[in-house]
Formats: structure tokens, sequence, C-alpha cells
């Protein structure tokens, strides 16, 4: 199917992209280039910027639905790994989700509450929300304890399928849930709680 | 006069036969003549709004925080009938001014959310879910005793026409990911009380068109792991105010056209080799060696010595001699020695030089005296070690780059938000040397590796998920009416 894409913020007519290339109100490629779990530059990263920005494009339509939803309001959907670029000796794995966050295919998000810590309970309602009105290929609810304090983490991970100059595009709409990187369910979101 | 047929007509003007007909206006003053009211939240009920009895809360839209960074300003208290004076449009604006004892409170909303809010500790905050526009046309001050953050999702600029003056009580951290790139038009001048350092994981490179000084008061230590080469191509003074040594494990070269070497007292010595050179004149007391004959070992002399010789053990020529053995051919050329008779009698060399030995200033530079001066003394030759560490000489890079302590995936302490992004990665989530560096480190949890979650609560397979309604059946959504009535 052909995506329709807002010819505003189309990638396709923008020119040269860069960091302040806006993708949807309010959002630009800065906000997929700073994150806190992968900070690089598009100087730095070595695939095509075209590609990286019609990626992101997609990444911000889910952002924008979650801002535009009152469910969410009290909420802040945060980019917490965006495009990655590995250190100088590092051999990512293909197919891997670092592997798709090279080109923007894959971005981690977060749901902090307005006391500034990870909503739990929300980031499931998210991933549900997505779930059943988000198109994606595939969309991985991850939780993990590897902050030192193993205090739960949630994570969601939404990956896009490689977007064309056409946007003609299909999304699979797979679903899993991991927990610290063991598949825990496929086909199935499972909300993991605190002890 | 303004009548009701006026605002018959107008109504009919503006809006059309159509929908006036359809709408109209309503046949006496009880009931709403727009249509809008009560509305569909309101139903069955008072038409006093639920805000001002406390029932409903109107809130700014502020969405969350960030990562430990809060924006709710202070907890308040629900509102009490009838202290609280709400107004609110059908579109959704509200203007509240709340006198609740407690929970005092303005409220100032657009129906998007943005709008401006005072609690009941004095708290503001104002809200904008879209642009935010702040001019002003003259001064501007900003107070605030406690702290603050200030986050930008995107890029910042901030242009500054005069000077831009920033002080600083405490510390100034900076970090980027990315370059830092500073262009001064003019001078860049640098004050710095303590001590200053400088981490350089690539190289370092100054290009400077004018003169360089370096004055430094203390100590200077250069220490080069690999070679180090000055290239100047103007002169180039080195001097000492006291001592100045130079050595080379291999070789030490110097070389031009004009050598100079002048010292109150010069030392020159080596095993092997060779001083002089063809037109080079010698000055000094004594020339000293070991006392054999030449092309064994022992001191040799070639050319024409013109001068006084104290001692010669064989001559064969020698204008005069005070004490002569014997003298080869002196009979039959110059006549000079003492018993031209003992011609071709056997060499007799004496047991003791007889002698008198000039005394020299040092004892001759045997290589049982070179060796140990070359490797024991103060003039020695130096042994260099930069990275002093035996097993691994190259510990000193590899501390500064990190690549040991994470296995090459980070060249620097990484955050807890960095070690989750590298453990999405497959690989590197088996990388034990990684992950049991980071734990020793205290970066990340011992339990990384447990896979079973201890409590687990919904689940939700890929079928839509069953909602409950949320927003009450009644009035049209579109335009916000309940009621149509005809007159």
């Amino acid at each position: 199917m052909i995506y329709l894409v807002d010819p505003k913020y189309n990638p396709n007519f923008q020119g040269a992209i860069s960091s302040s290339t806006k993708l949807a109100p309010g959002i630009t490629c800065a906000k997929f280039l700073g994150s806190p779990g992968s900070r690089t530059q598009f100087e730095q990263i070595m695939v095509d910027r075209s590609l990286v920005a019609r990626q992101l494009y997609l990444q911000a339509e889910a952002m924008r639905m979650v801002f535009e939803n009152n469910n969410f309001s009290k909420h802040r959907l945060i980019v917490a790994e965006g495009v990655y670029r590995p250190t100088r000796n590092e051999n990512v794995t293909s197919g891997s989700i670092n592997d798709y966050k090279q080109t923007g295919r894959a971005i981690v998000y977060q749901l902090i509450n307005s006391k500034g810590k990870i909503d739990l309970r929300k980031s499931y309602d998210l991933a549900v929300y997505w779930k059943d009105y988000l198109k994606y290929d595939n969309l991985i609810l991850d939780y993990d304890t590897f902050d030192p304090s193993e205090e739960l983490s949630c994570q969601i991970v939404v990956v896009m399928p490689e977007v064309p100059e056409s946007f003609d595009l299909s999304f699979k709409k797979k679903i899993e849930t991991v927990y610290n990187g063991k598949l825990q369910s496929k086909n199935e979101l499972v909300e993991i709680l605190p002890e | 006069m303004t009548t009701e047929t006026d605002n018959f007509k107008n109504r009919k003007e503006n809006f059309g036969e159509a929908r006036e007909n359809s709408e109209g206006i309503t046949a006496d003053g009880f009931i709403d003549a727009s249509g809008e009211y009560p509305r569909q939240n309101y139903f069955f009920g008072n038409s006093i709004n639920k805000s001002a009895k406390g029932e409903t809360v109107h809130e700014l839209k502020t969405f969350g925080g960030d990562y430990d960074v809060e924006t709710i300003t202070s907890e308040q208290n629900p509102s009490q009938y009838p202290h609280n004076q709400t107004s609110e449009t059908p579109a959704g604006h509200v203007w509240q001014v709340d006198d609740t004892p407690g929970g005092e409170r303005i409220l100032i909303k657009h129906k998007s959310g943005s709008g401006v809010e005072l609690r009941a500790d004095g708290s503001v905050t104002f809200s904008s879910v879209g642009k935010k526009v702040e001019v002003t046309g003259e001064d501007h001050t900003v107070i605030v005793e406690g702290e603050g953050n200030l986050i930008y999702k995107g890029n910042l600029t901030v242009k500054v026409t005069g000077d831009y003056n920033l002080e600083v009580g405490g510390n100034i951290n900076v970090k980027t990911a990315g370059n830092k790139t500073e262009t001064i038009n003019h001078h860049h001048t640098k004050h710095v009380d303590g001590n200053q350092n400088y981490t350089i994981k690539g190289s370092r490179g100054s290009q400077v068109v004018g003169t360089n000084t370096d004055t430094i008061l203390g100590k200077n230590n250069l220490l080069v792991k690999g070679d180090q080469k000055n290239f100047v191509e103007g002169n180039v003074e080195l001097t000492s105010g006291g001592s100045l040594v130079t050595t080379a494990a291999n070789e030490w070269a110097a070389s031009s056209q004009t050598t100079n070497i002048t010292g109150m007292k010069i030392s020159v010595m080596g095993a092997t080799g060779t001083i002089g050179g063809q037109l080079i004149d010698h000055y000094g007391k004594a020339f000293s060696g070991p006392p054999m004959g030449a092309g064994v070992g022992g001191t040799t002399f070639y050319g024409t010595l013109v001068g006084k010789a104290q001692e010669a053990i064989t001559a064969d020529f020698a204008d005069f001699a005070g004490n002569a053995e014997y003298a080869k051919v002196a009979p039959a050329l110059l006549d000079t020695a003492k018993d031209a008779t003992k011609t071709g009698s056997p060499k007799r060399y004496p047991t003791v030089h007889p002698f008198t030995k000039v005394p020299t200033s040092a004892p001759m530079p045997s290589p049982e005296l070179v060796i140990p001066h070359l490797t024991a003394s103060n003039y020695g030759i130096r042994n260099v070690k930069v990275d002093t560490d035996i097993d691994d000489p190259n510990s000193l890079i590899s501390k500064i780059l990190k690549t040991d302590d994470y296995d090459g995936l980070f060249d620097r302490d990484p955050t807890i938000h960095e070690i989750r992004s590298k453990l999405r990665d497959p690989a590197n989530l088996k990388n034990s040397k990684f992950t049991s560096n980071l734990i020793s480190e205290d970066k990340l949890s011992s339990q990384f590796s447990n896979t079973a979650p201890k409590n687990i609560g919904r689940v939700e397979g890929k079928s839509t998920s069953f909602k409950i309604g949320e927003q009450v059946i009644g009035n049209n959504p579109t335009d916000k009416k309940s009621k149509r009535f005809k007159i």
C-alpha cells in the first residue's frame, strides 16, 4: 500500500536533510539523534540521510499519535534510543534491533510521568494502544532490570518496514514481549510488574 | 429600536434560512436559545459546573516530565462548592477562580490544554501544547531562587547582539556527543588559577601564524611514546642555565657545515672510532695510548711529527735523539746516532720504559671504562619507557581509550541508557567480558541475566483490544448540540 505522507513534512520534498528537518509538528530529526541511549549526529553516520528521514517520519507519526491522545496527556513520550552509531570495532549483528536502529527503522521509547519516572502501567497501555492503532512491522514491549538498583524498566521498541522513496509499504504487525533480553511471548503483550 | 424580529432577520442573513428554520429560537426565555446546554455530561443533573463542585478538575496539558525532572508543581486540594467560580465556554475554554480553603487556585485554560495555572502554594504553571512566543520590548529579568532544568528535544540557538556574560559560582560541566567548534574573531584569553588537564584520544594540532611563547615557571616534562621530530626552518637555540644532557640508546648524530664545541673541560671518549680529519689541527698536552707496536692494538701515529719526542722505542727517522739504542738507517742517511755500529743488531726492548710519563688529566678511555660510563654513570644512556607495564606495552593507551574495560564496545564510561542500548545486540548480551566488567563497576545489575519475571499482570493478544467507551453518548460531537426543535 502507498502510505499517505503529509507533504509539509515529506522528507522527499525537504531538500537537504539535517537535524532540524521537521518530521511532524514539533518533531525534528534532532529528537531521534540526541537520545540518551545512542547519541549521534548525521555527520557521523554513513547511511543515506534521506532514508533515515523517511524512516523517522513513520516514527514521528507514532509519537504524534501519543501527543494528541488525551489518555497520555500527563505523560511524555521520550526517545530513549534513537539512531544508532556503533563504536569503531563493534560488529552489529545483522537483523538485530541495533542493526535496524542504524537507519531509524527501530526506535526505542519510554513513557515518563510528571514525576520524571517511567510509568510502567501507562507504558503497557501505550503498547496496547499502538498495537491497535499504529502501523508497524514489529512492536516489542521490553522490560529489564539492567539498572544497578534492579529497578524494573520498561521500553517500547517500534520497528517499521524499510521505507522506499515511493512510500509503498507493507506492515507485518508482529508483537512480542521481552524481559532482560529474553523473549517471553510472541503474539502477546505481557505486562510485567515489579515485585 | 431592536426587536425580536430584527434578531430573526440577522440570524437568517448570517446563517441562512434553512439553519434558522431547523434550529430557530426558543418560544420563551427559559430555554437556551443556542441549543448548547445542557451539555451531554450535565443531563439529568443541575447545571452548576462540575468543577465548581470538585467533581471534575480542569487541568492544563503538561505531558510528563523528563528523566528525573518533574513537571508537577504541588499537590492541589479538590474544589469545594461554592468557592470555585468557574466559567466554561461551549468550545471548552475555562476560566476558574477558586477560593476553596487550602485549595485556592486560578486557572485560565484553552480548550487545547494550553494555559496558566496558579496553585494554592503560589506555584505557577504555563503550558503551551503548540508553539510559544515571548516578545519583550524592553528589558527582561529572570530571578530563580531554586534550581532549574532546561530541556530542548530539538536544536537550540542563542543569539546575543551585545556581550554574553556568564558567571557561575560552582562548576561548569559540558558534555557533547558530537563536535564542539568555537570561532573567535578576535582574541581568546583564559585564566586558570588551578590545574589544567587535557585527555585527547585522537590527534591534536595547532597552527600559529605569529609567535608561540610558553613561559613555564616550574618544570616542563614531555613524555613521548613514539617518535618526536622537530623541524625548524630558521635557527634553533637550546640553552640551559644548568646542565644539558642528550643521550640516545642507538645513535646520536650531530652534523653541520661548521661545528663548535667549547668547554673548559672536555671529554670525548669511545671504545672505537675516528677523531680528526685531513686538515684538522690537534692541540693538547699529552697523547696517550697502549705501549705496544703498531697494528697490534697499540697506539699508532701516522704522518710527520715535528717537535721533540721525549722517548721513542724505534724510529725510522730522527733528526735528534738524546738516547737511542740503535738506528737502522741513521748511519747512512744522517749519521746522528750515538752508536751506528749496532746497525742490524736484534731489537731489544726495555722491560721497563725509561721515559718519563706526562701525567694525563683522566685515565685512558678503554672499553672497560667506556662501557660502564655508557650504562651506569650520570652521563650514560637513559632507559626511556613511557609505558612501564611489562606485560602490556600499550597499557596506558588502553587505559585512556578504555578498550579493555568494555571489550571495545565503549570508549568512555557508559550510562545505563547506553548500556541498555548496547545489550539489544544478542552478541553483546552474551559477551561475558563486557557484562562482567560492567557489573564489577556497578554499572549493570548482577541480575541482568535473570530471564524469569517475578510478577506479571495483563496480557493482550494480537486482536484489537476491547475498549470501554469514555464519551457520553448523546450530543453530536461535531457541533456539540443535542437539541433540535422548530418554532
